[in-house]
């Protein structure tokens, strides 16, 4: 792949950058290190051009030529969607998250931005290299000679309880790793606050953003003792019956990767729930392939 | 309120303690649960910190092996039902020296369950039930300075278990062994160090008072922040005293709340409650794959569980050893080892049993070393016990040498050589020596040979004397009444 440039979204560390720009709780706090994906695209030849709230944006214009996001809840995909880009999110474990600021940890994963699938792909060759810094890197890939990738079309197994299932545990995770802005360290607290309790409610009441405000509520709520079982328990129970049902869908799908009807809105909670890569490409074809089949995704490209 | 000293005997007889632990002990691991940062005690201030133990974002938990492995050796040593799979959960609260706002603990699936531990008392022997034991990362430690409160992170993310005792305790006594019992235990098998003064063992002590015979438990206070066990015993007592005195002479209504121990005042007072009751909304840590104790590596872990105190008395026993010998060497593991060292060599226990318990314990006091740091070169010691059965060295010499080695590490033959402590054998030397003897005294010889035996014993001396003590007072005797027969048969 030739040299190129690149960009990366808000929640992707770069050392002496801002931590989450934008986010009023952690204005001031400038990353004291940079993530291991950026450093993979360095060492590889790859010029940084910088972070953006508009990734997509930044690779339509040409100004770069990949984005590397951390795309949990879909919307930088559908963004690419919308302006004929091709979006790239590959398995769960297979990019290091280390400089990602994690929210939905078991799900968070870097994906890639492109003009086509060929570069996304360049470029998730050279950011999946194993890290020991991840204790959630997936296992190495055998190589393997599949030279005929086929498409197939199915229903979605526990499709109507995908959406919920992923805003809970959603929510539930995001709770937990965003407390770590708190208003005493890392970046802005609220003024003239009374005592601990009023500095930790008044800076994160103030400071935090919407989003991360209302999954810090919604999943402290699913994670109580009065609604844990009714709420979070059911959520990981659903989880894993999904995530077997989608390896049984592919295991009985031969050599074959899973398209997704264009209309179907939620494609970011399969591949968050069952941690499996997905390509979109322009034109709303939406592909799924099974965990650590991420190059079949490439290959079934090539037949649009 | 003041425990009433007049009412508190009669007050005992009636009222039943009960009590149960939660003991916290700091593994012995080099670095942290989940990053490489060290765990040793006493750097300065966030010396041994990173990202990760600060709670910075993006810095992915990897967990440290070592001590998961030392956590499933503690719940073996205790007996306990060994989880093979080992998970961890995330516990929220907000709080300055929690830098990532949860705390990582094993919530749903401890790694060690129903075990327990004998103590023995004074009263007896007593079964204490150990509900569970689980891992889980420290906190930070908050220093308050000039009406500041700094936050100091080298304690975050150090790997502590959790033991977690039923209510079976009735006495401070009790109490008191089981924790010394868990030091050995813990400290023997390098689990962890168990140094209260240094809060790398702590124990929360959960107190609730009953007439006897009530079945059903008191109001419970649960005590904290004593760092010794004389302090443990002491707030126990007081505790004991203020529950009875509530309830006896219904001076205060007795709540459920934590106190803390002031050591100087002798007092427990209760810490300021939390606002609500709170709710620590657990879950299961995504960001730490469970880990599988596969049966190999749980034989590893088994096979590595070095010997209890009790069992290297049993087998101390086996080999020979007197009760009173077995029982001290079995008690400091660096004794122990000092004698396996030497046995491996050597195959008299008593010998050298009586060289630890009679020189090497004595002489570890001489050398301020303490006796748990005490080391000796056990083949040394081994043949410094040799030189002295065959009579090459006596057991003077045998002393020097043995300290020297302990001291110095010293080579016993090259120390003897350099000293010249070798005695002075059968040999032409002594031969040569015993000869001088005779010939200087001449009217002792024919005392003897006249049949008055007590000047043997002067001409022995002399000999000794001129072998500068280097000689075997025996072999010394030996050759001087074998001289002095050959004198008589000739006349």
């Amino acid at each position: 792949m030739d040299a190129l440039k690149f960009c990366t979204d808000k929640l992707i560390m770069v050392k002496g950058m801002p931590v989450c720009p934008g986010v009023a709780i952690t204005e001031g706090f400038v990353s004291p290190y940079t993530a291991a994906a950026v450093c993979l695209m360095t060492e590889a030849g790859h010029e940084y051009a910088g972070q953006t709230l508009d990734p997509c944006g930044s690779v339509l214009s040409g100004e770069c030529g990949a984005a590397l996001c951390c795309d949990v809840r879909g919307i930088i995909r559908n963004e690419a969607d919308k302006k004929g880009l091709v979006y790239l999110q590959p398995s769960y474990g297979t990019v290091s998250r280390r400089g990602l600021v994690a929210q939905m940890a078991s799900a968070d994963q870097t994906g890639v931005a492109a003009k086509d699938a060929q570069t996304a792909f360049g470029v998730l060759k050279i950011i999946s290299t194993r890290d020991d810094g991840d204790g959630c890197m997936a296992p190495l890939a055998e190589a393997e000679s599949q030279s005929e990738i086929n498409i197939f079309e199915a229903e979605i197994p526990f499709e109507k309880f995908l959406p919920a299932v992923f805003e809970i545990l959603y929510c539930a995770e995001t709770a937990g790793n965003v407390s770590r802005f708190d208003g005493l360290k890392f970046g802005s607290r609220a003024n003239n606050t009374a005592g601990l309790n009023d500095l930790y409610a008044r800076s994160r009441g103030e400071l935090l953003c919407e989003e991360w405000q209302l999954a810090s509520a919604a999943g402290a709520l699913v994670l109580s003792k009065d609604f844990f079982d009714r709420f979070y328990r059911k959520a990981m129970c659903v989880r894993r019956l999904f995530f077997d049902a989608v390896d049984e869908m592919f295991a009985a799908n031969k050599n074959a990767v899973l398209r997704l009807p264009a209309a179907y809105k939620n494609a970011h909670t399969v591949t968050a729930l069952a941690g499996v890569p997905s390509l979109f490409l322009p034109g709303g074809i939406r592909l799924a392939a099974p965990r650590y089949k991420d190059e079949w995704l490439l290959k079934a490209s090539k037949k649009f | 309120m003041k425990n009433n000293p007049e009412k508190k005997g009669a007050d005992k007889m009636e009222y039943e303690l009960v009590m149960g632990l939660e003991v916290h002990v700091e593994l012995s691991t080099e670095t942290k649960l989940f990053c490489a940062c060290s765990t040793a005690f006493g750097a300065e201030p966030n010396e041994n910190v990173c990202p990760a133990c600060c709670g910075m974002p993006g810095m992915p938990p990897v967990l440290n092996k070592r001590a998961v492995e030392l956590g499933v050796t503690a719940a073996l040593l205790t007996g306990c039902e060994i989880s093979r799979t080992l998970t961890f959960d995330k516990k929220n609260y907000f709080y300055p020296d929690l830098p990532t706002g949860y705390q990582n603990t094993q919530f749903f699936n401890p790694v060690g369950r129903g075990g327990s531990l004998e103590v023995e008392t004074a009263s007896g022997k007593k079964t204490i039930r150990i509900k569970q034991i689980h891992i889980e990362e420290d906190a930070g430690k908050l220093v308050h300075e000039r009406g500041k409160t700094l936050v100091d992170c080298n304690r975050a993310g150090v790997p502590l278990i959790e033991i977690v005792s039923e209510a079976d305790f009735s006495s401070a006594e009790e109490v008191t062994a089981y924790l010394e019992r868990l030091r050995a235990l813990l400290s023997f098998a390098n689990v962890s160090d168990c140094r209260m003064q240094e809060g790398s063992m702590r124990c929360d002590v959960n107190l609730s008072v009953r007439p006897y015979g009530e079945t059903v438990l008191g109001t419970r206070t649960e005590i904290k922040n004593m760092n010794s066990l004389k302090a443990i015993a002491r707030a126990i007592e007081y505790e004991y005293g203020r529950h009875t005195d509530a309830l006896a002479d219904k001076t205060e209504v007795l709540v459920q709340e934590t106190r803390r121990w002031d050591d100087a005042r002798g007092v427990t007072y209760a810490m300021r409650e939390k606002e609500d009751a709170t709710d620590y909304r657990y879950f299961s840590n995504p960001e730490v794959l469970p880990v599988a104790l596969d049966d190999a590596w749980f034989e590893q872990i088994r096979a590595s569980v070095p010997e209890t105190s009790e069992q290297k008395k049993i087998r101390f026993l086996a080999i020979g050893l007197p009760e009173y010998d077995a029982a001290i060497l079995a008690r400091t593991k660096s004794l122990a080892d000092i004698f396996d060292a030497a046995h491996a060599h050597i195959s008299e226990p008593k010998e050298i049993s009586n060289r630890i318990i009679m020189d090497l314990i004595g002489m570890s006091k001489e050398a301020a070393v303490a006796l748990d740091e005490i080391k000796i070169d056990g083949k040394k010691m081994a043949r410094l016990i040799g030189l002295t059965a065959s009579g090459k060295i006596n057991r003077a010499a045998e002393k020097l040498a043995l300290y020297a080695a302990m001291a110095e590490d010293a080579d016993p033959d090259e120390f003897i050589a350099a000293r010249g402590l070798a005695m002075v054998g059968g040999g032409e030397q002594l031969e040569r020596l015993a000869d001088e003897v005779l010939a200087e005294n001449e009217k002792s010889v024919s005392e003897i040979i006249g049949g008055n035996q007590k000047a043997m014993g002067f001409l022995i001396g002399k000999l000794m004397k001129k072998t500068e003590g280097k000689a075997d007072p025996k072999a010394a005797a030996k050759i001087i009444e074998e001289k002095i027969s050959r004198i008589k048969a000739r006349q």
